[in-house]
Order: C-alpha cells, then structure tokens, then sequence
C-alpha cells in the first residue's frame, strides 16, 4: 500500500490527536519494514516482537516531537532503533555475563578474507547467522553496516569506548561469516 | 541524509540480504500496542462537558432570572390591591375612629364642664 506524502501527512496528525484508526494505519503501512529492522535486533521472533511494541507505543506517544523535517519512515525508524538500544541496554549487565561465551565461539574460527560465496546464501540464513551473534556484537553489526553510525557514533550511542566498538564489529564479523561458512558446506554436501 | 559507511564486499552482501529481509504482517502486536497506547486527548469528551457545563449554567441563570421576574410581579400584582384593600380600609376605619374620637372627647368636655 502506498501513500502520498500528501496522504500520509494527514494521517500522522490525526495520530497527533490520537486518532486510533490513524495509529493502526501507521501500524499497518510500517510493520513489515520495522519488524525486519527489530529481526536484526533480537535473537527471536519473539524479542523482535517486544521490540517492535515497545517501538510503535513510543512512536505514537512521541509524534508530537516529529515536525515533518524528514521523512517520517526515517524519523519512525530511528525511534524504533532506538527502542531495540534502550532494550540492549537494559540487558546489559546479563550480557556482559555471556559476552565470554560467545568470544570464545568465535575465537576458535578462522575465516579467509577474500572467501566470497555468500551471495548464494538465503536470505532467512543471513537473519539467522545474525541472530546468533552475542547482542552486543549484533548491536554494533547493525548501527555500522545497517544504520551507518561511525564508531565514535556507536561509542556514544553504547557508551563504550571507539576501540570495543571496533573490535566488536570485526569479532560480530568473524562469528557472522564462520556461521554463514558452516551454512554453506552444509548446502554442499 | 545519513552518509552510510564504507563497506567491504561481504558487509555489502550481509547489508543487502538483511535490507531485503521481509516478514508477513501481522496484526498480533496492533492489540498488545493499542492496549498500552496513550488514551485520546478526549477533545470529543472535553467538548460535550464544557457544552454541558455551559447549558446548565444558562440554563440556571435563565431560571434564576425568570424567578426573580415572576417573583417581583407578583408582589406588584398581589400588593397593589392589598396595599389598596388595607390603605383603604384602614383609612375608612381611622376617619371612623377619628370622628367616633372626636365625639366622645367632646362629650367627656362638656362632661367634665358640667
């Protein structure tokens, strides 16, 4: 379903008013596209879920805040960016805890750089693989590569330093393109 | 615009798969959501109340106003002929009194006289 920007202004001022009908038409235009960004988020469905709830109640309590500078897909995104970092944060000490489990996982693989058949791997491999990530690495794999923040960004954002930032992006990497490898022979044979 | 970083080619591939990852929609959130979504402003509910608030107060002032209204008409109609009733009456009775008064005062002169 596609909207003019028209159309789609009408609607978010009447989610101003908290108009219910409006809301769940926003529901209804982004879910597919947010729930995908929530995916990348969560280790399951069913974290991507909260994520997402928790995501569109903060959209409809904040849209008074969104002044129709930018496009409003980009503004909801964000708020539901920020909502699966608020839920990372939260978490923070218990992943601390099994940070160490996954740092030994991945530093039993060596993968080769320039190994390069990943493009014949679904989709639903992908998300998988990520999902399997530690959260902290799947947080930084995803505001770098997806949300294109800079480390320094990344390091404010998670309040670590630009150097962990860093080194969990090539750990997130490593255990990203061991999992995919593991994916591919498994295909092969 | 956000400028998106650098990326090597298997970064590329990942952002690509994951960008083009779709899921089915479904309305199992849109109930946990609505149930947690902030009440309406009640423009509505605060409209109808300040209406009400509004005609009834009218409404009491009107009354109030026609009250007083009937009220002070009635003590001009019901007084007129009560203050005509008693000030005649009582003005026929004191000239009776008067002139009854005056007689027997003469007759207790001529008495005392005599």
């Amino acid at each position: 379903m596609k909207l003019s920007q028209k159309e789609l202004s009408i609607i978010v001022n009447k989610c101003k008013r908290r108009d219910l009908l409006s809301q769940r038409k926003i529901y209804e235009l982004f879910y597919v596209k947010m729930m995908s960004v929530c995916y990348r988020y969560a280790r399951d469905e069913d974290e991507a879920k909260d994520i997402l709830q928790d995501g569109f109640i903060k959209v409809f309590e904040k849209i008074d805040n969104y002044s129709f500078e930018g496009s409003f897909e980009g503004w909801l995104r964000r708020v539901i960016v920020n909502t699966a970092l608020d839920s990372y944060r939260k978490r923070k000490r218990e992943l601390t805890l099994n940070e160490s489990i996954y740092n030994e996982k991945s530093s039993s693989y060596e993968v080769e750089e320039d190994f390069n058949p990943y493009e014949s791997l679904s989709i639903k491999d992908v998300v998988s693989a990520m999902q399997n990530l530690s959260p902290a690495y799947r947080t930084v794999f995803n505001l770098y590569i997806m949300e294109g923040l800079t480390h320094k960004e990344i390091a404010l954002e998670l309040e670590i330093s630009e150097g962990t930032s860093k080194s969990n992006l090539a750990k997130a990497k490593a255990n990203v393109k061991k999992m995919l490898s593991e994916k591919l022979n498994e295909n092969y044979e | 615009m956000k400028i998106m970083n650098k990326l090597d080619p298997f970064e590329e591939i990942i952002s690509n798969k994951l960008n083009q990852h779709q899921v089915d929609f479904s309305y199992d959130s849109w109930d946990a959501i609505e149930k947690k979504l902030p009440k309406p402003n009640s423009n509505i509910t605060s409209i109808i109340a300040i209406g009400l608030i509004l005609v009834t107060s009218s409404l009491l002032i009107i009354s109030s106003y026609i009250g007083t209204e009937n009220s002070s008409k009635k003590i001009i109609t019901s007084s007129n002929p009560l203050k005509e009733n008693i000030s005649t009456d009582l003005v026929k009775e004191f000239q009776q009194n008067e002139n009854t008064n005056t007689f027997h005062s003469n007759d207790e002169i001529e008495m005392s006289e005599i």
